[in-house]
């Protein structure tokens, strides 16, 4: 048995190992680096797939057949199980493709299920708040306050806050309209006030698109000064012999 | 035996419907989990086979001895990984070092390089495209960098305390409540289009 504090060093000892040579990307890909991205996809592949075995796999097909065998069951029990099992066994044909048409209807049930629940998501957890939001742009509470308080410029920022929210927002869905008027034997044009508002949106989008770069751009940051100190940490260790 | 294309539509509207339906009408909820477990079962199926097939390619490529260190290397680390955890647990002391040690650091780094990268990336933008766009992408990207903390000691509270949160709380929040409707529409219409037969990603 390995004492754990010596598990404990040398997986410090390897964690730095596989940071310096990750970070060492940066200077242009090289044969470790691709060994030490292949040790983290089979990693964390085997992970994913135990963690699917362990939950799913074992408490939903394994073990209610360990019990059917050992105490019997209802008949609808053993529909149940049925169902799964072969369910499970029409994917497992998709392994060979001269058997992988079995499952198709298999693949069917999960892309089926997947686009309802998609729907179902986008709708409740989307679309619909996002429109009750959208109906809240404008502070009225705060509007109300600034007013009665005699705070006229205040009052005047929150709606124009409200209007550029709202500008942004139906100029941002103009952007990707393409609908256009047929005209004749001409080229099709789009409605020069959609046209318009594309273009406003395009600036918004821009807008946008540079807050959610800086967003995971300093999540990157965090990342690397949370290395570097790590790798600090370890040398400081190792030299010291702390 | 043919259970190519009206089979398979048939069950993948007949399937989705039913899971639709059960969200608006709380009499189906009952079959709707039902199907949910079964759905999950398959998920967790389709992931193993997924590995299966990693497993497949790459000791194929090792027997064709084409670029055999990294997949010997992928291989051992899979299955290794694969044992470990689920022979004890994801939970114990083997799992958590593999997790720890050898996952953890390479995913963080990873993210530390993605941090360099974006910003040469952004450099190399300006550098090759200066239209409207670019200017202001470029623009409000300097506005928020310079407003996200002290720089060098020194704190300019101009942008940190007006431009930045302006941009944040106003300009962009709009745009971001029009993408994100954008994106709710178009997974709404590609699920229908499932849902009526048009797209078939299922080999029908």
């Amino acid at each position: 048995m390995i004492p754990a504090e010596l598990l404990t060093q040398a997986g410090l000892i390897l964690a730095a190992a596989l940071t310096l040579v990750t970070l060492s990307y940066i200077f242009g890909d090289h044969p470790v680096f691709r060994i030490v991205l292949h040790l983290f996809i089979g990693a964390a592949a085997g992970y994913a797939g135990a963690i699917a075995v362990q939950d799913v796999i074992l408490p939903q097909l394994i073990f209610p057949a360990v019990e059917l065998a050992a105490s019997g069951s209802t008949s609808t029990e053993l529909l149940e199980f049925g169902i799964r099992l072969g369910l499970s066994a029409l994917l497992l044909t998709k392994l060979s493709p001269r058997t992988a048409r079995f499952g198709n209807p298999v693949t069917a049930i999960l892309v089926g299920v997947g686009a309802a629940l998609a729907i179902g998501g986008a709708l409740q957890g989307t679309l619909l708040p996002q429109i009750n939001a959208s109906a809240q742009t404008f502070d009225l509470a705060g509007f109300d306050l600034a007013l009665q308080g005699g705070y006229y410029g205040e009052s005047i920022s929150i709606i124009l806050q409200g209007m550029l929210a709202l500008l942004a927002m139906v100029s941002t869905l103009a952007y990707f309209h393409f609908g256009a008027e047929g005209r004749g034997k001409q080229a099709p044009l789009r409605n020069i006030l959609v046209d318009v508002l594309a273009w406003a949106g395009s600036i918004f989008i821009a807008i946008t698109l540079a807050t959610l770069f800086s967003g995971v751009l300093f999540s990157g940051m965090g990342a690397l000064t949370e290395r570097l100190d790590f790798l600090r940490t370890i040398i400081t260790a190792l030299v010291g012999g702390g | 035996m043919n259970l190519r294309a009206p089979f398979s539509t048939a069950v993948a509207i007949g399937f989705g419907l039913l899971v639709l339906l059960g969200i608006f009408i709380p009499d189906l909820a009952d079959l709707r989990n039902r199907i949910l477990n079964w759905a999950m079962l398959l998920a967790a199926m389709a992931l193993l086979l997924g590995l299966l097939n990693l497993f497949q390619v790459h000791y194929q490529r090792i027997r064709a001895n084409e670029r055999s260190v990294y997949s010997i290397v992928l291989i051992l680390a899979m299955v290794v990984t694969f044992i470990v955890t689920l022979l004890q647990g994801s939970d114990s002391a083997a799992a958590e070092w593999i997790f720890n040690y050898l996952v953890v650091p390479i995913e963080t780094s990873l993210m530390a390089v993605l941090a360099i990268s974006l910003t040469l990336a952004a450099a190399r933008t300006f550098q090759h495209r200066t239209d409207l766009m670019n200017l202001v992408f470029i623009g409000t990207l300097l506005v928020l960098l310079l407003g996200a903390g002290p720089l060098f000691g020194m704190e300019l509270p101009y942008f940190t305390r007006v431009l930045s949160p302006y941009i944040n709380n106003v300009l962009a929040l709009g745009a971001m409540r029009g993408l994100l409707m954008g994106v709710a529409l178009g997974t709404i219409t590609t699920g229908v289009r499932i849902l009526i037969g048009a797209d078939r990603p299922y080999g029908a």
